[in-house]
């Protein structure tokens, strides 16, 4: 894909990572700066929907997305670190709007312009331009959202390959289900846990340090996972990786 | 089997503590899934072929009428009796009066998902007549008196160590542990069965329109016992496993046994064709074939819901899901169970008796994978989710929190005094929060608006 | 891929299935591949279908002919028929056709006069002419191209692909779970005079 970087950058961050791990979108911000891209924040974005349409709630999702579509339909290029947003905007979006043709058209519009982190970075950031450093050994979480519905596979791993002393070590299945599922995890805590406690296992197996991945949610519910077996393995977004110097 | 599909949340709690029902499910289900893996590996062409299915099953349930009546006229050529039954008490019925009028006393069966869904066995039963399931797994629950855990391996969740105490309680052998010596018992009890039953029921895996024959498919050659000694053969099938003829076939063939168990085919492919023919040394006097709705038709005529009609019941949903896989098939309630199982349970008992089993998914998409005729799976539970929204189907707080959730979002004031309240009252939405995960202090709004950033 | 190499090809994927192989040249090399196969089997325990072609190879092998039942008596026509079956260990079949890349033989009611002697047995023999032998499926299927000339084939058209089997409990591959333990596949290298 070859297209001509942005001048500017508009970042999507995702409710929980706002909430939950802000120093990350922190470390986006810096690390979108380092690479020579004008960062824009609008303020006005809370969250994308998605935990109502998992839920069934279309009418909320539909409200919600319609204001999103809004906040962003001037952007040229979006930047969101996490892969069940992005996956939420550019899929479900459209299929929620389908008989809204104006709507319908914003949709299309805002999904093609927008992208994952490390989609992101892979299209429009030469690897060597990035120089980061962390020590440590890694494993690496594919959140069903990436990759099942967006094909993210390759773009983390080689960001990952590129960061000085850090030795990536793959689980038996990196793309299992963490067992967060949004609401899921609320409505069904103990076989949510039980899914996680799978996912605990493959980590520890590895011998790895840090988990890290792209989707604040999962990696919020492994660090649960983690917590409830004392594990002192920790969590790491891609993001605060990639913006390392240490 | 009783349906427990309303214990749903209570069954699949309690499934989580038996760990050894657990193993069993989980080593199966991995192993499955690899095997399927491997298959699909070698499959040239794998991706195009289930393209090729699901257009197959799109256009054959589309104009599932016309290959109805051209089955049944093709099959009665053929010498076969074809019965249409509205719904299972009525397939129940027919089978049983035929069987009566017919002074059967004992009946083989081969493994039929379907017969589970109509409670044939039960029907039979109340009637005085002798039912024996005859292929493995089905003898063996049987026996336990339990539902199907697995669509196509029912006693997934029993140990060796189980089976050797049920063959020994219930049969009177001694006991053995070893599976071979476990299998010949099996095979030992059930050889005359097939020759002393008066009628063998079957299911069957496809219909094929342009010639009247039906298709099973096995491994261990119970099923071919079933529709071949007893002199009469009844075969009970969904009416949407008609598809048009042969060339057809072949394609699921390709994908089938792949799918379920990683096998290149089946050990036994049946295509029958009618009763034995003169000339045949063996085979049935009478076939009949009851052609089941029981529902399929209202899924049919529902346009968001049709694809659910596609399923060839291989298992290679179950196979991959995390849910699954954590608490196996009788958490369900009833004899679907894993992604298929949530998606056709509330279909065909009503979304109010089922209505958290299309809730028990992450929507992880793994089924959707693996499924041989690209059933959009977790589309369709979505779908499900939507319905019983506007349903009303949820405790009316759940909706109460969901619409003030949704205020909250409409502008960054609300949504940052509803964090703020969060943060306050952390012990008491702590159980929103994963153990030992905090909100920080400051959220990215904060920290951008103060330029710390 | 030729012939030759569907042949292989058919050796290898019936080896995966836990069958044997074996070609014959000609016919005294089938009667002693036969003999050694029925060896441990009294005379009276083996049993074979009743196909022409089979009929020219003069096996010397007893034909299988279970008791015609009397539809009038109101038993169950399995109960004599069972006491004939019981007793035969090998049965002997003709193939009308085998899979290559599956491993796959297909028998046909129609041509073999029956279903039970791939079936009840504890071995399965099946005698296979070497120019019955397909690549695959697709290649099967195309000699049916309107389906309804395949309906002559018999009340049941059946693929076996390997011996039965099972793994119901706990996984464990088990053989021989209903139908025949073992299977052996005869490939018959020389000119057996089938018609058609």
């Amino acid at each position: 894909m070859d297209q001509k970087p942005p001048s500017a950058v508009t970042l999507f961050i995702p409710c929980l990572m706002d909430s939950l791990y802000p120093q990350a979108a922190q470390d986006l911000v810096v690390l979108l700066r380092k690479c020579g891209f004008w960062v824009v924040y609008p303020q006005e974005q809370t969250c994308c929907g998605q935990p109502a349409f998992n839920q069934g709630y279309f009418d909320l999702a539909r409200k919600l997305a319609r204001r999103f579509l809004d906040i962003f339909e001037s952007a040229e290029c979006i930047v969101c670190p996490s892969g069940s947003c992005t996956a939420m905007v550019r899929k479900h979006y459209p299929e929620l709007l389908a008989v809204e043709p104006v709507w319908l058209e914003k949709a299309r519009t805002v999904g093609g312009r927008l992208y994952e982190a490390s989609q992101f970075l892979s299209l429009f950031v030469p690897a060597s331009r990035i120089r980061a450093s962390f020590s440590g050994k890694v494993t690496y979480h594919d959140s069903c959202h990436s990759s099942r519905s967006l094909g993210i596979y390759q773009e983390p791993r080689a960001l990952l390959a590129q960061v000085k002393g850090l030795e990536l070590l793959e689980m038996a299945d990196s793309k299992a289900c963490c067992g967060f599922g949004g609401l899921f995890s609320r409505r069904f805590p103990e076989v949510s846990q039980a899914i996680a406690g799978e996912k605990v296992k493959q980590i520890l197996a590895t011998g790895a340090e840090w988990v890290v991945g792209n989707d604040p949610g999962c990696l919020m519910n492994i660090q649960g996972g983690l917590n409830r077996v004392k594990s002192p393995v920790k969590v790491k977004h891609l993001v605060e990786i990639l913006n390392s110097r240490s | 089997m009783n349906i427990r599909t309303e214990q749903f949340k209570k069954q699949a709690a309690r499934a989580l503590k038996d760990k050894t029902m657990q193993e069993a499910i989980s080593r199966a289900s991995r192993r499955f899934s690899q095997n399927r893996t491997q298959a699909f590996g070698e499959l040239s062409e794998a991706e195009a072929l289930r393209t090729r299915a699901h257009e197959i099953k799109v256009e054959a349930i589309a104009h599932l009428d016309a290959y109805l009546e051209e089955f049944t006229a093709s099959a009665q050529k053929l010498g076969i009796t074809v019965h249409r039954s509205a719904d299972g008490a009525e397939a129940c019925r027919t089978i049983g009066d035929l069987a009566q009028a017919k002074g059967i006393e004992m009946v083989v069966k081969g493994k039929s998902m379907t017969t589970e869904e109509i409670d044939l066995n039960r029907h039979l039963e109340a009637a005085g007549i002798q039912v024996w399931e005859t292929d493995l797994g089905e003898f063996i629950i049987q026996l336990a008196g339990e539902g199907p855990s697995h669509i196509i391996a029912p006693a997934l969740h029993k140990t060796q160590q189980q089976v050797a105490a049920l063959f020994s309680e219930k049969l009177g052998v001694p006991y053995y542990e070893d599976p071979e010596k476990l299998t010949m018992v099996a095979r030992e009890f059930l050889r005359d069965k097939y020759f002393q039953a008066g009628l063998g029921i079957s299911g069957a895996n496809f219909a094929l329109a342009r010639t009247g024959t039906i298709v099973i498919l096995e491994n261990e050659g119970n099923a071919r016992f079933s529709t071949t000694f007893p002199k009469v053969h009844v075969a009970v099938v969904g009416i949407e496993k008609v598809i048009p003829g042969l060339k057809e076939l072949g394609v699921f063939l390709k994908l089938l046994a792949r799918s379920a168990t990683g096998q290149k085919s089946s050990t036994y492919v049946s295509l029958i064709q009618g009763p034995r023919r003169p000339g045949e040394l063996d085979g049935p006097e009478e076939m009949h074939i009851v052609l089941l709705d029981n529902g399929r038709s209202r899924i049919r005529q529902d346009d968001e819901m049709r694809p659910s009609l596609y399923c060839l019941r291989c298992g290679a949903c179950l196979n991959v899901c995390p849910v699954y896989q954590r608490i196996g098939g009788h958490a369900y309630g009833w004899v679907y169970s894993g992604p298929i199982g949530s998606l056709v349970t509330p279909q065909f008992l009503g979304i109010q008796r089922a209505k958290y089993l299309p809730m028990a998914s992450t929507l992880c998409r793994a089924c959707a994978e693996v499924c041989p005729v690209r059933i959009p799976l977790p589309d369709l539970l979505l779908t499900l989710r939507r319905r019983i929204v506007e349903q009303h189907g949820l405790p009316w707080l759940e909706r109460k929190m969901m619409e003030s959730w949704g205020v909250c979002q409409t502008s960054p004031g609300s949504y940052q005094a509803a964090l703020g309240l969060a943060r306050i009252g952390e012990e008491f939405t702590s159980g929103l929060l994963p153990a030992g995960v905090h909100l920080p202090e400051k959220n990215f709004h904060r920290i951008w608006e103060d330029g710390q950033v | 891929m030729d012939k030759s190499d569907w042949l292989d090809r058919l050796e290898l994927e019936l080896k995966a299935l836990q069958a044997q192989t074996f070609r014959a040249g000609d016919p005294a090399a089938l009667k002693e591949i036969l003999l050694s196969l029925c060896r441990d089997s009294p005379p009276e325990a083996i049993a074979r279908e009743d196909r022409p072609w089979l009929e020219k190879l003069e096996l010397d092998i007893p034909v299988y002919k279970p008791p015609a039942y009397r539809a009038t008596d109101g038993l169950p026509p399995g109960n004599g028929q069972w006491k004939f079956l019981q007793g035969i260990a090998v049965g002997i079949t003709g193939v009308d056709y085998a899979l290559a890349d599956t491993g796959t033989l297909v028998l046909a009611s129609g041509q073999s006069g029956g279903r039970g002697l791939s079936l009840a047995p504890r071995h399965h023999i099946a005698l296979l002419p070497l120019e019955r032998i397909l690549l695959s499926l697709d290649q099967f299927l195309d000699l049916y191209p309107q389906g309804e000339s395949f309906l002559s084939q018999g009340s049941a058209v059946t693929f076996i692909s390997g011996a039965s089997r099972t793994a119901d409990i706990e996984l464990n591959l088990v053989l021989g779970a209903h139908g025949p333990k073992e299977l052996s596949v005869i490939i018959l290298c020389f000119p057996v005079g089938i018609a058609g």
